[in-house]
């Protein structure tokens, strides 16, 4: 089978696995409900081969099947399972048990999540940009195809100019370099450079010249080439490069706002907002033009001149007018390509102009063209090269913009400054490279893990910062330390080949609450970032947050009742993440010892009680915490089992804040101490 | 004559996946069977080139589906090649069989692997291989 073929098979097979995976949903979802029954019934001593066995190979089934599927994640989860659920049921002790349920309910949230995103995650394999490498110098090929998995980028090869033509036209890739020693004519490079470029406008071409003549440079450039190098060159900075002009490129995202009214223009805009993944607002009413702008920020405005109450022309000269958006670029779709109308338009400042009807092609293609260069114009003062995200001089800005509508909207904005943990020790250890790797992708996983509308940037050295308007200090916490726990899961390698991982602390502040200006919730923030640090880092923390003193009376925060050490060994570091102040105690009597008296050992916001326990029982603490009023200021979570219903009811009649029963999700338990804390 | 395999497998997912990644990716046939009853059947009337047998299947498993395949004549000759989930089993080598492919498989991949151990001219090229 020929190269193109094979490409556009792997097209169709990834085309056709959703479809595939839509239909086998239902029976994934029903092979977890097996394995649930199998995880309650082991937490509960009940668990039996009757059970157990068709658990057992409803997991081998997932293990199986799900990473085919594109689920890797979940596919390892479900592998974990079975290796437990293979072990007799006699024989599987309270540590299996714990480990079960954890993998289990990860293995749901996975499932979950792979349910609700319309395409399996195939990044790795197909939606990941592609570059094609076109060289006569298999060094610099196999270079720049090491260097390109590095950055999860595809890389196809040619070694001359009519294999890259066969393999353009079998997949288009996002880039191609060219390496001009390859072609002894080099006229026949210039003109495959122009047909690329104007048969498929959106491929990034870059070029590195082993001539040096600036000639070659300039005709490259007239060609249509986005970048160039000089040979010897350095392949990181190459594909630094092409990151950057594939980011420019990348419509994804976009937020555009469209004043129309005209049913098919909108039926159009919205069409290409689906197929190009824009976001779209429509506004009909030109009166709300300013205000849909401040509430959109968008990227691009398109105008419609046939609204009747105002003229298009005037509309753009507002806009031009205003100070914020005097760069903004204006799309115009006019009746017919008049001269006078034309003339006006453009005085007006308009950047461009489409005839009505317009066609979703047109429209995708002026979106794209505007867009780009506007990027282009901006990306070197906004963009962070190292990771891509907004530099500190963007993020101030959107900040301001922030700090306004908060005001104006009385809703909260979240700061939080990130950082990543002892940062010079971790580039001693284990190079500067892995080092840089570290910065570079904690900054990749913030732009994914927040909205597309809060700001994420680089703060400056190992420090982000990420801006959350409508998010409060506490919702930020919980959010930044989940994201911790999976960071501290992330495995990194170092120049030498060790593994390793790396830690970050958070301090999050919020406006107007931590600071009455941007820049006392900024120290508000980096206070709160300094204490994480102070306290050995790897945590989340809210402004103001003290670390445990030596008040004659502790305070703290959580306070677990457990006689279970592996469930508290998982339970506390979890707490401590999210900036807690925990303590424990093994039984009740003790928990009872230090919480009650006239002057109390511990003071607690909440408590955490388990249900059995050697000695006195949870219901029993419960009770004598309830006589000696100490409800009233500490709120208590019981850890039940599930069959006893009819205490957990008592429990809350005798004053239990709230229950959860066992086995439980940690975020879920995380949730629900919160509420606790709050309330 | 283009390649026909025999994918033997109790779940229809993956009977459908293996299909699907035939399908687009090489010229071969695919046939499939629910069991080793079945797969038996199958291969003794239809003779494909290759099959791919699950091991663990409820009923006859995949050893005892082997076993009964090589006692027949026409079936003696056709190569095998075990489908696990259980990475041990590759390293094992299990007697009678041609090769060992791991689940979950890299449906990208899954052709080339099959060529591969077969002695198969590659009919497949493909791609993701090392990012994964």
């Amino acid at each position: 089978m020929n190269p193109s073929a094979a490409a556009a098979g792997e097209q169709a097979i990834t085309a056709q696995l959703d479809a595939i995976w839509q239909r086998y949903k239902p029976q994934a979802l029903e092979r977890l409900a097996t394995i649930e029954n199998a995880a309650t019934a082991l937490v509960e001593h009940q668990l039996t081969e009757e059970l157990r066995k068709p658990a057992h190979s409803e997991a081998h089934k997932l293990a199986g099947t799900l990473g085919c599927f594109g689920f890797a994640k979940a596919s390892q989860l479900a592998k974990k399972i079975e290796m437990i659920l293979q072990i007799h049921s006699s024989r599987l002790r309270h540590e299996e048990a714990l480990q079960l349920s954890e993998h289990f309910l990860a293995l749901r949230a996975e499932l979950v999540d792979a349910c609700a995103s319309a395409q399996p995650d195939l990044s790795t394999l197909a939606g990941a940009p592609s570059l094609l490498v076109v060289s006569g110098d298999k060094e610099l090929r196999e270079g720049m195809l090491v260097e390109a998995m590095g950055w999860r980028t595809r890389t196809e090869r040619a070694a001359d100019l009519l294999q890259a033509r066969a393999l353009i036209s079998a997949a288009t890739p996002s880039a191609v370099v060219f390496d001009l020693s390859a072609e002894s004519d080099a006229g026949q490079l210039w003109q495959f450079l122009q047909e690329l470029s104007s048969g498929l406008p959106h491929v990034v071409v870059v070029v590195i010249c082993r001539s040096g003549a600036v000639a070659d440079r300039l005709q490259a450039a007239q060609c249509g080439a986005h970048a160039f190098f000089d040979y010897p060159v350095a392949l990181p900075e190459v594909l630094l490069r092409i990151t950057e002009l594939l980011r420019c490129g990348a419509l994804r995202g976009t937020r555009v706002l469209a004043l129309a009214a005209d049913a098919p223009l909108v039926e159009t805009v919205e069409n290409v907002s689906r197929s190009l993944d824009l976001w779209t607002a429509v506004v009909a009413d030109p009166l709300r033009l300013m205000a849909a702008l401040e509430e959109s920020n968008p990227e691009v405005l398109l105008v419609d001149a046939a609204l009747a109450a105002v003229k298009s022309v005037d509309l753009c000269r507002v806009v031009r007018s205003h100070m914020r958006w005097h760069s903004l670029p204006v799309i115009t779709v006019i009746a017919e390509r008049q001269g006078a109308a034309l003339e006006g338009v453009f005085l007006a400042g308009a950047d461009d102009y489409l005839v009505a009807p317009v066609s979703e092609k047109v429209l995708s293609s002026c979106l794209r063209n505007r867009v780009q260069r506007s990027r282009a114009a901006r990306s070197s003062n906004e963009l962070d090269a190292l990771t891509g995200l907004a530099t500190a001089q963007k993020a101030a800005e959107v900040l301001d913009y922030f700090v306004r509508l908060a005001t104006r909207q009385r809703a909260p904005l979240g700061i939080a400054l990130i950082e990543v943990d002892q940062v010079a020790t971790l580039a001693r250890k284990h190079g500067q490279p892995a080092s840089s790797e570290v910065v570079r992708q904690l900054g990749l996983r913030l732009l994914n893990w927040f909205r597309k509308e809060d700001i994420v940037a680089r703060w400056g050295g190992e420090r982000f910062l990420v801006g959350m308007y409508g998010m409060s200090r506490d919702t930020g916490v919980h959010r930044i330390a989940d994201l911790l726990e999976r960071w501290r899961q992330q495995v990194f390698a170092a120049a030498d080949g060790s593994k390793f991982q790396a830690t970050f602390s958070a301090g999050v502040a919020q406006y107007p609450e931590d600071g009455i200006a941007l820049q006392n919730v900024l120290q508000s923030a980096e206070g709160a970032l300094l204490s994480a640090g102070d306290c050995g880092g790897n945590r989340v923390v809210p402004a103001g947050w003290e670390p445990q003193g030596d008040q004659p009376t502790r305070v703290v925060d959580v306070c677990v009742v457990d006689d279970d050490e592996a469930l508290v060994a998982m339970l506390l570091p979890s707490l401590q993440t999210r900036g807690y102040r925990t303590i424990h105690f093994p039984d009740g009597d003790s928990a009872l010892r230090a919480l009650m008296g006239r002057n109390p050992q511990v003071s607690a916001k909440v408590v955490l009680l388990d249900v059995e326990m050697p000695g006195i029982d949870g219901y029993s603490v419960l009770r004598s915490l309830a006589v000696e009023g100490l409800l009233r200021r500490t709120r208590v979570i019981m850890f039940t089992v599930r069959a006893h219903e009819s205490e957990v009811v008592s429990a809350l009649e005798d004053g239990a804040f709230d229950h959860i029963s066992k086995p439980f999700s940690v975020p879920v338990l995380m949730q629900r101490i919160r509420r606790a804390i709050e309330v | 004559m283009e390649k026909r395999v025999l994918v033997i497998d109790d779940q229809e997912d993956v009977r459908e996946l293996v299909s699907l990644s035939l399908k687009k990716l090489t010229p071969w046939e695919t046939l499939s069977a629910g069991s080793g009853l079945e797969g038996i059947a199958v291969a003794e009337a239809e003779k494909p080139d290759a099959i791919l047998l699950d091991m663990l299947m409820p009923g006859m498993d995949g050893p005892a589906t082997l076993v009964a395949l090589r006692e027949r004549p026409a079936t003696r000759a056709i190569p095998v090649i075990f489908l696990t989930g259980r990475p041990e089993m590759a390293e094992a080598e299990p007697a009678g069989v041609a090769g060992i492919i791991l689940k979950p498989f890299d449906l990208f991949a899954l052709p080339k692997r099959i060529a591969q151990i077969l002695g198969w001219e590659a009919a497949a090229r493909t791609a993701g291989g090392p990012m994964r």
